[in-house]
Order: C-alpha cells, then sequence, then structure tokens
C-alpha cells in the first residue's frame, strides 16, 4: 500500500516538478548539509555559511513553484547557493563592520581521519590547509568551479548548469584553479 | 625535454578527462602517478575536512532550522534588532523630550485679574504691538512745522 502511494507520488512530481517541494522539511533536510558545505568552503566564514544557507533555502521556498524540474533539485539549491555568493562578494566590501566568525584554520587541521597515521596526518593536514588558503585567492568563478567539482562532486553538465556558463567555460575555470592550487600545495616532480 | 606529464595533461588526468596516451604513461611512469596521488589524496582530504566541519555545524544546530522557521529566517537577526529599536526609539523619543522641557503650568489668574487685563486691552488706542512706536513718536519733540525739511 506504501509502495503504491510512494509510487504515486513520484509519478504525480514527475508530471508537476513543483511537487517535490511539497515537503520542504524534508528536502531541507536531505540538502542541508550540502548547500551548508558549498558555501562554508565558498566563504570559509561559518557564520556567513550558515546565513546564506538559511538564505539558499528561503528564496527556494519562495519560488518553489517555478521549479521545472529540468534539473535535479539539488542542481537547483547549487545554483542558488552559487548566486547568493557572487551576491555575497559583491556586497562584502559594504561589509567591513560585520562581526565575522572566520573558520579557524585550526578547525581545519583538527578534523578526526583515523584513516591514516599521525605521521601521514600531519603532512596532509599542511596540504589541506594550503589548498584551503589558495582557494580564498581564486577568482570566485575559478573558486566556485573548483568547490563544485572537488567539494561537492558535480560533473562538468552539473556545474555548468548551477552556474548557468558552459561545459567549456567550466573547463577552462578549473584548470586555471587547479594550476595554482598545485602551486600551493607543491609538486613532487 | 621533459619526459612527464605536462601541466594540461596532468589536469586532464585530474578532472578525469585523460586521454590514452597519458593513462599509459601513469601506469608506467613511477614519478607522475606519485603525483597525481599525492595531489588527489589532497583534495580528498580537503573534501573531507570541508564536510566534517559543515556535518557537526548541521549535527549541533539541526534543530535550528525547519520550513517554518524559514520567513524569520529570511530576514537577519540584526535586521529586526535595528527595526525593533528604531520603533521603541520613535515611542521613547517625544517621551523623553517632553520630560526634559515640561510644558509651563497653566496659568490660573483670579477674576480679577482678568478683568484688569481685559480692562487694559480695551483703553488701547493702538494694537500692542504698536504702542512702543507711539511713545517714541510722542515723546519725540517736531524739529519744525515743516518735518526738518530746511
Amino acid at each position: 500500500m506504501k509502495a503504491s502511494t510512494t509510487t504515486g507520488l513520484i509519478a504525480l512530481s514527475m508530471e508537476n516538478p513543483a511537487l517535490e517541494f511539497e515537503d520542504f522539511d524534508r528536502v531541507m533536510k536531505q540538502h542541508r548539509t550540502r548547500v551548508l558545505r558549498f558555501l562554508l568552503a565558498s566563504v570559509g566564514d561559518m557564520d556567513v555559511a550558515e546565513s546564506l544557507t538559511q538564505d539558499c533555502f528561503w528564496n527556494a521556498y519562495k519560488s518553489r513553484k517555478t521549479f521545472r524540474g529540468e534539473c535535479s533539485v539539488n542542481t537547483w539549491l547549487m545554483r542558488i547557493a552559487v548566486n547568493l555568493v557572487r551576491n555575497h562578494f559583491r556586497s562584502r566590501r559594504i561589509q567591513f563592520w560585520r562581526k565575522v566568525e572566520r573558520v579557524n584554520p585550526e578547525q581545519i587541521h583538527d578534523w578526526a581521519d583515523r584513516t591514516i597515521s599521525p605521521e601521514e596526518r600531519a603532512a596532509v593536514k599542511e596540504q589541506v590547509q594550503a589548498i584551503w588558503e589558495s582557494a580564498k585567492t581564486l577568482s570566485p568563478k575559478q573558486r566556485t568551479v573548483f568547490i563544485l567539482r572537488f567539494v561537492e562532486d558535480l560533473d562538468f553538465p552539473e556545474i555548468a548548469q548551477s552556474m548557468g556558463v558552459t561545459e567549456s567555460t567550466v573547463h577552462v575555470h578549473l584548470c586555471r584553479a587547479l594550476r595554482q592550487i598545485r602551486k600551493s600545495v607543491g609538486k613532487r616532480k | 625535454m621533459s619526459h612527464h606529464l605536462s601541466e594540461d595533461q596532468f589536469e586532464a588526468c585530474i578532472i578525469g578527462r585523460a586521454g590514452q596516451h597519458e593513462l599509459v604513461h601513469i601506469n608506467e611512469c613511477p614519478e607522475c602517478r606519485a603525483e597525481l596521488e599525492h595531489f588527489r589524496k589532497a583534495l580528498s582530504m580537503f573534501r573531507s575536512a570541508v564536510a566534517d566541519i559543515a556535518e557537526e555545524h548541521v549535527a549541533v544546530h539541526s534543530s535550528d532550522i525547519s520550513a517554518s522557521s524559514l520567513s524569520s529566517a529570511g530576514i537577519p537577526a540584526w535586521r529586526w534588532a535595528l527595526a525593533v529599536t528604531a520603533f521603541v526609539a520613535a515611542i521613547m523619543l517625544p517621551i523623553v523630550v517632553s520630560r526634559t522641557n515640561p510644558p509651563k503650568p497653566a496659568e490660573h489668574l483670579s477674576p480679577e485679574a482678568v478683568m484688569e487685563r481685559l480692562n487694559r486691552h480695551l483703553s488701547r488706542t493702538v494694537p500692542a504691538p504698536m504702542e512702543p512706536m507711539m511713545s517714541l513718536i510722542s515723546s519725540e519733540p517736531f524739529a519744525n512745522e515743516s518735518g526738518g525739511v530746511q
């Protein structure tokens, strides 16, 4: 009985994609970590990332009826998040007075990865810190592409949809971002 | 001439768009393979670090957000605070100002004083504002009949 109800709901949401947002609490629960993760990596500030995450869901909630199902809900939310990041960096110049709670570099260092030895961890921590710092110096588009690819694990078409650019543009930005990040991580050769 | 992968080839390997030539080279060249593994591992750890921080935050603040709370979340807390402060200031300002400059108490006059004031007013030949001018004219003697014109 339950299976048939679920099947019915899926069929309905295929016809009317806005039904994906019928249970918005579920949508938020499902996607919140991912949106927050992308925003945190983009702005490097948990306070701002949390605020932008709420803005992202608020914008999605307001415009849920316009969702046409041309992309996944995740890609749609990422597109909203990308625009929020863009607006954030545009308006940041007038936010110099705002109290910021930046992510402490130590926080990046302190995450617990039990799968590697302490010696390996020390070396990797240094590289992670280097990537974190280097990502901040990328242009906004390069940083967004880099994070969508390597933090969010989106493929090229999804990144292009999220950013409203072509796949070849994504490719160009990603290669430039990688070149800069590699410089900071250091090459072994 | 280098026998290792160029920057472009290396980047193609990282983003998963390597050609047959690059893949063969990676298999045969331990240095390039180590370099690729080194960078991939760093990226993977970066991803883990960001993910763990975000997940930890969501776990701590999981009850903070729901669809019903979105309408209030749309407006940051500091804006609410600013609006409330402005509202309170708009109410309090007239009260504070009236306390610092209390209105003059109403003048209570006796009926006699009121009548005297009324009589004085009725006995005026010219309006009160012109009285000083009239006293000036009356006290000053004329220079001559022609009004001072020689």
